[in-house]
């Protein structure tokens, strides 16, 4: 029933581990580097404008704004594509998505050189954005990508550089800003070509490595939360095989005192009934542990609930009848203040029915008698909230956030109610969460407290 | 007055022995079987009224194995039975689910196991008015 899964591959552990970031990561960054280009393209703009207009430098306007124009119209279109990619199924998109990045980024440089050839080609300071795309290109891309792209810039640059120094192209000057004639100064040329060529590939070289170390640290950091999530597994998976076998003996113990403390055969002299009653206490107060044990155990090892569409109606008037009797015992009345607009909900019934029960039991268990329990479920457009209300003896006011967690018990009720299992709670915290609901506590100490907690309507 | 009958079918000895008493007391005639192979036999010459099964014996589903057979006897199909576990809670499923049966078994009931035979009085009570 429950057995122990094979032990996954190490190697397919690790590569598992570093597809799945992978995927989500490159979609993300795409995103990241379609918003770096809207900065890009106001720089671009800003930049033009100060040029032109506030420090009067000569510049062809023409074919600037016709790379603004195609960044924009190219970006938009990148963005719009990429939220299909996204859409779609990511693992089939991944390559596509890796591809869109590259073409991306050749584009970007083919527009810079442009940019520059038009605004003092190698005078122009702007050849420094050339790093920039380098830097993004290798925190992206694939070392073999981000060498490829560099290559790809340098030449890019060269040919520039080499077809305006020897003529085939125009040089257009910016003049009134810098010298203007360096384009065509070889010691000039080289010395910058060398220093920018050693330049790209060293900043390459050092965000490459710096990446691989980081996700060297990622990987093993993943591999540690896996590891100890299968030991959490097999631990829980423990627990609820030893806690079972336990029940099995304490169930024949606890059916073996009921016939004695039942008087079935025969009456039980004085001593011999106080013994007999205070075993039969005790029992019932661990199976109850062990029971509520297991419970939690389950639920921490359930993967999925059997979620349906139920009536939560119907399954307050089931609760209300497996509480009917304690609150009998204890000449309580629970108030029912249900909205009747509330019909069907989605989840899993019983665990639903079981969050309610808890809270009902522990209302009336923690209620002075004669004092009555309020069961109320409020409609919320698409949730529903139930709350619980006892005029109990309350929660003290430091202890209502520990309230949920496993074992704890509130300090006043410890001595004055011995049966608390200290799990009733964060079973019933595990079931709303995983419904994706949630759940809290109000509390006034002499005065009375109310659980409430939300649940959404619809899957 | 004619005693309701019951089989109880459960691997745990000394629970057999202590339900059947507390059974008895409450005006019961019980019979006992400590698995199913022997609960099947009995079911034959005793004729129950209701049977209370345990799930988990020598094999993991060996009630349910039970409760199976009895769905396709037409002559056995309408029978009460309160299905009994400690793994109740463990098993993961919805046990209410897996055994609601309306067309042949429309008075299953499931219980978590214990022995504090309240409970299980009220449901034989419920299942046998």
């Amino acid at each position: 029933m429950l057995q122990n899964e094979p032990v996954e591959d190490q190697n397919k552990l690790t590569n598992n581990l570093e597809l799945q970031p992978t995927n989500l990561r490159q979609i993300r960054l795409a995103f990241w580097l379609i918003r770096l280009r809207w900065y890009y393209i106001i720089g671009i703009v800003v930049a033009y404008s100060i040029a032109k207009y506030i420090l009067h430098i000569t510049i062809w306007g023409l074919p600037i704004n016709s790379v603004v124009l195609f960044l924009i119209i190219y970006n938009s279109l990148s963005f719009f594509y990429l939220r299909h990619l996204k859409r779609s199924h990511i693992r089939r998109s991944l390559k596509v998505v890796n591809r869109m990045i590259n073409f991306q980024i050749s584009t970007d440089l083919i527009a810079l050189t442009v940019l520059l050839h038009f605004s003092g080609g190698v005078e122009n300071p702007g050849i420094i954005f050339y790093i920039f795309h380098m830097i993004i290109g290798s925190y992206i891309l694939s070392t073999k990508e981000s060498i490829l792209q560099t290559t790809f810039a340098l030449l890019l640059v060269g040919s520039m550089t080499f077809l305006e120094y020897t003529g085939i192209i125009p040089h257009y000057p910016l003049e009134g800003f810098i010298i203007t004639n360096m384009y065509s100064n070889l010691t000039y040329i080289i010395c910058t070509g060398v220093i920018f060529v050693i330049t790209s590939y060293f900043i390459v070289y050092i965000i490459r490595t710096v990446i691989r170390e980081s996700t060297k640290h990622e990987i093993a950091y993943l591999n540690v939360n896996h590891k100890l999530r299968q030991k959490d597994k097999i631990k829980n998976e423990y627990v609820v095989r030893i806690t079972h076998d336990i029940k099995g003996h304490i169930t024949a113990i606890q059916s073996c005192i009921n016939v004695l403390h039942e008087k079935i055969t025969g009456p039980l002299n004085q001593q011999q009934e106080e013994f007999v009653n205070r075993a039969h206490v005790r029992i019932e107060i661990l199976n109850q542990f062990i029971s509520d044990l297991l419970n939690i155990t389950k639920i921490k090892l359930q993967q999925k609930y059997d979620k349906k569409y139920f009536d939560l109606n119907h399954s307050i008037e089931e609760v209300l009848k497996i509480a009917e009797e304690n609150a009998r015992n204890k000449d309580i009345i629970i108030v029912q203040k249900i909205d009747p607009s509330i019909s069907k909900i989605f989840g899993e019934q019983s665990s639903i029915e079981e969050v309610i029960i808890n809270l009902i039991l522990n209302a009336i268990k923690y209620s002075p008698p004669g004092k009555n329990v309020t069961l109320s479920a409020e409609d919320k457009q698409d949730k529903v909230l139930i709350e619980v209300t006892d005029k109990g003896i309350g929660i003290p006011e430091n202890e209502i956030d520990l309230i949920f967690n496993e074992f704890y018990r509130a300090s006043n009720v410890k001595t004055q109610i011995k049966d608390g299992t200290g799990l009733g709670l964060t079973i019933s915290k595990e079931i709303v969460e995983s419904h994706g609901g949630k759940i809290w506590v109000k509390s006034n100490i002499g005065i009375g407290t109310t659980f409430s907690f939300l649940l959404k309507k619809e899957r | 007055m004619k005693k309701n009958k019951i089989l109880l079918i459960d691997d745990d000895v000394d629970f057999l022995a202590s339900t059947k008493l507390f059974l008895e007391s409450r005006k019961y005639e019980v019979n006992t079987a400590i698995n199913t192979k022997i609960g099947l036999e009995v079911l034959e010459s005793f004729h129950p009224d209701l049977i209370i099964l345990d799930i988990i014996m020598d094999t993991k589903l060996e009630g349910y194995n039970f409760l199976n057979e009895l769905k396709s006897d037409p002559s056995k199909m309408k029978i009460p039975i309160i299905m009994n576990s400690n793994m109740a809670i463990a098993l993961g499923v919805n046990m209410r689910s897996a055994i609601e049966d309306v067309d042949h078994l429309p008075k299953t009931r499931f219980m978590d196991k214990s022995g504090n035979h309240k409970g299980l009085l009220k449901t034989v009570e419920e299942l046998m008015p």
